[in-house]
């Protein structure tokens, strides 16, 4: 009998077509709602590590501690405020401090953000130059691939930021006195570092700071406080990119030469009246993440946040959201298992005498049982294959139309460990709705098959 | 009952057997034997015992009393779930109705019938079975698709499938009229020979007792005897 089972078992299921079909697709929808759940889940958690970064703390302007953490490493609001480059560096010469990255913010080209750093930012990320050579001198970028993708954009390449971060620059003041060069793209790292345009945070004082680029020139009358703003109005209106040899209101002299003009050595440098947006820092023990939030809160100015504690918080506001979406994945499967059972009841009607039939000619009670629960298995298992294959399938065809969720990076071609549980589950979801069927089928007495007639 | 008493190698043998649906007596056969390789016709009104018979007889039924040797086993000692396997190896079922298994063609529940029995298929035999009942076109098909007797062909052809010592049908020929109803107790009796089985057909039709030489009658209800 066992030899025959399976094939008896997909004679079965495919004699309803159209009840199998059905309770495949309520069952696999509620998979497919679970798995695409799974999957911006994990990849939030994953990108956020990503995007975190490991970094212990963030150093910034007075104001919301979410919305430093969110400014500085995830890019997603404006910052806090400025902090002045004298206290970054007393705090980047404290010994209980291993790294401490600056970041210049609050210039952006056509949505992507320009961020001013040094080389350390890159080895945080891990991220490794694809084409061309990291930032040597002022005015040099390099691009994450998605901005390369997204923007066409080549080594060679020049363009001007724009002050503010908006998705378009139609409203936003352009530098177009400094044209950024791009030198280098980035490998695909799939974290954050693939949106930026990485440069030195020379670049970007030097694009806030026309005087200094053209010896003296005529002074600019909007001395901005760039990295607090979101845009603002002004009367320029240049294009933006490649060519410098566009018309300019001011006439500005752009012969000067930066290829030879060496980095600022940030850490020891004279800070004048410099600012950074933020510090990225790591410690170099656990104790310092006692004693150093404390003491740069202390400041006046400053404020220290705590990527960990601000996610949690943060993941903690959402935890609503993601209630309801579990609640509503445990309905959709309690439903999925219910159409299952509903279905095998049934056909558990319409076999009754196939089932006695078996019995009479010599299929042990067991035999009939486990026939219903094969038949359990096979159904569910392949509701979660074409659940979790069309999960993905969305995921991929989203990704590829719906901005957005390119942004987010989740493109539907990861499988997560997770998706192997849930097929299990929905396995054992299928056995569990197949047993009362089956245990009717054991207890069908084949003596009906003489008594009487269908 | 009238019966045929010889005494070599009875195939079947019962004593003083019994059976009650709660307290009333619904079947009582004192002795009888069926020899191998015989056909006989157990005939009987509606109500008779027939079918209770039957199901003692294939071990569906556990008797209230007496004892059944079949096949040299002692049934009637052994409880009905440990009987499977005698069941599948021993008898071929042709029962009132078709009772095919819906979902599988004609030649799937030959095989399934094999399987059950736990030999290996014998394609050559199914096909020379098919072939025999006219059913060769239909080998492919499902049951719903066949005519009422193309599909009674279809299950004799399965209970012959497996070569059994016992083929038994019950009720073959009550729908049927007088030219289908001989056709179909000759092509049994001509299967069950081919098949080297022992035949019993159970039917209160008497239109058939010509066709045996050997008939039990059974009476019905209390006033059954041997």
């Amino acid at each position: 009998m066992k030899n025959f089972a399976l094939k008896l078992t997909w004679a079965n299921i495919t004699a309803r077509p159209l009840p199998t079909i059905l309770t495949i697709a309520t069952l696999a929808a509620a998979v497919s709602l679970i798995s695409i759940m799974l999957q911006f889940a994990n990849h939030a958690d994953e990108r956020l590590k990503r995007d975190l970064a490991g970094v212990d703390l963030v150093v910034s302007g007075k104001g919301s501690p979410l919305q430093s953490i969110l400014s500085s490493l995830l890019h997603v609001d404006v910052p806090t405020g400025n902090i002045p480059l004298s206290e970054a560096q007393r705090i980047m010469k404290e010994p209980m401090i291993r790294t401490a990255i600056p970041l210049g913010l609050g210039d952006s080209f056509r949505g992507f953000r320009i961020v001013g750093t040094n080389h350390d930012y890159i080895d945080l990320y891990q991220a490794k130059i694809d084409q061309g050579v990291l930032w040597n001198h002022p005015l040099q970028v390099v691009i994450g691939s998605e901005v390369s993708k997204q923007l066409n954009m080549q080594i060679g390449q020049k363009f001007a930021g724009a002050h503010g971060l908006s998705l378009s620059d139609e409203d936003l003041h352009t530098h177009d006195h400094a044209a950024y060069e791009v030198v280098g793209i980035l490998e695909r790292q799939s974290s954050i570092v693939d949106r930026l345009i990485l440069t030195s945070i020379d670049s970007v004082w030097l694009t806030h700071d026309e005087n200094a680029l053209h010896g003296g020139e005529e002074s600019h009358d909007h001395d901005h406080d760039h990295a607090a703003e979101e845009s603002h109005d002004h009367d320029h209106d240049h294009a933006t990119e490649e060519s410098h040899d566009h018309d300019h209101d001011h006439d500005h002299d752009h012969a000067m030469d930066l290829s030879e003009t060496p980095l600022s050595d940030l850490k020891n440098m004279n800070p004048g009246d410099k600012e950074v947006t933020a510090l990225l820092i790591k410690y170099t023990s656990p104790i310092a993440a006692v004693r150093m939030p404390k003491e740069i809160n202390n400041q006046p100015g400053l404020q220290a946040a705590s990527p960990a504690m601000e996610i949690t918080r943060l993941y903690n506001i959402s935890s609503g959201l993601t209630d309801a979406g579990k609640l509503l994945a445990i309905v959709m499967t309690f439903i999925g298992g219910l159409s299952i059972f509903v279905a095998f009841s049934n056909a558990a009607v319409h076999k009754i005498y196939d089932i006695a039939l078996l019995r009479a000619m010599g299929a042990k009670p067991n035999d009939v049982f486990m026939l219903q629960i094969y038949e359990g298995t096979i159904v569910s298992m392949f509701s979660g294959i074409v659940g979790i294959a069309f999960a993905h399938l969305i995921i991929i065809i989203a990704a590829s139309t719906y901005a957005p969720l390119a942004v987010f990076g989740l493109d539907g071609n990861v499988f997560y460990l997770q998706e192997i549980y849930l097929l299990l589950c929905t396995v054992l979801i299928g056995i569990l709705a197949a047993t009362w069927p089956a245990l009717s089928s054991y207890r069908i007495d084949p003596m009906l098959l003489l008594k009487g007639k269908r | 009952m009238s019966e045929n008493l010889d005494n070599q190698n009875p195939l079947i043998e019962v004593q003083d057997l019994q059976h009650y649906y709660a307290t009333k007596l619904v079947l009582d056969v004192k002795s009888w034997k069926l020899l191998k390789n015989e056909h006989q016709l157990l005939l009987g009104p509606s109500g008779s015992g027939k079918t209770t018979l039957l199901g003692i007889l294939t071990g569906l039924l556990s008797p209230s009393k007496g004892s059944i040797n079949a096949l040299g086993r002692s049934i009637t000692d052994e409880p009905i779930s440990k009987l499977s396997s005698f069941r599948a190896r021993n008898i071929g079922f042709v029962f009132q109705d078709h009772h095919l298994v819906s979902s599988l063609t004609i030649n799937e529940n030959l095989i399934l019938a094999r399987h059950l029995a736990d030999l290996p298929i014998d394609q050559e035999w199914a096909d020379q079975l098919l072939n025999h009942l006219g059913l060769s076109d239909h080998k492919n098909a499902k049951p719903d698709q066949l005519s009422h007797g193309e599909a009674q062909r279809s299950a004799i052809a399965r209970a012959a499938v497996t070569k059994p010592p016992l083929i038994l049908a019950d009720e073959p020929t009550s729908a049927l009229d007088d030219d289908n109803a001989i056709k179909v107790v000759e092509l049994l009796k001509s299967l069950s020979e081919e098949a080297g089985s022992t035949m019993i057909i159970a039917s209160h039709d008497s239109r058939l007792k010509p066709f045996f030489s050997n008939s039990i009658i059974l009476e019905k209800l209390q006033e059954a005897s041997s």
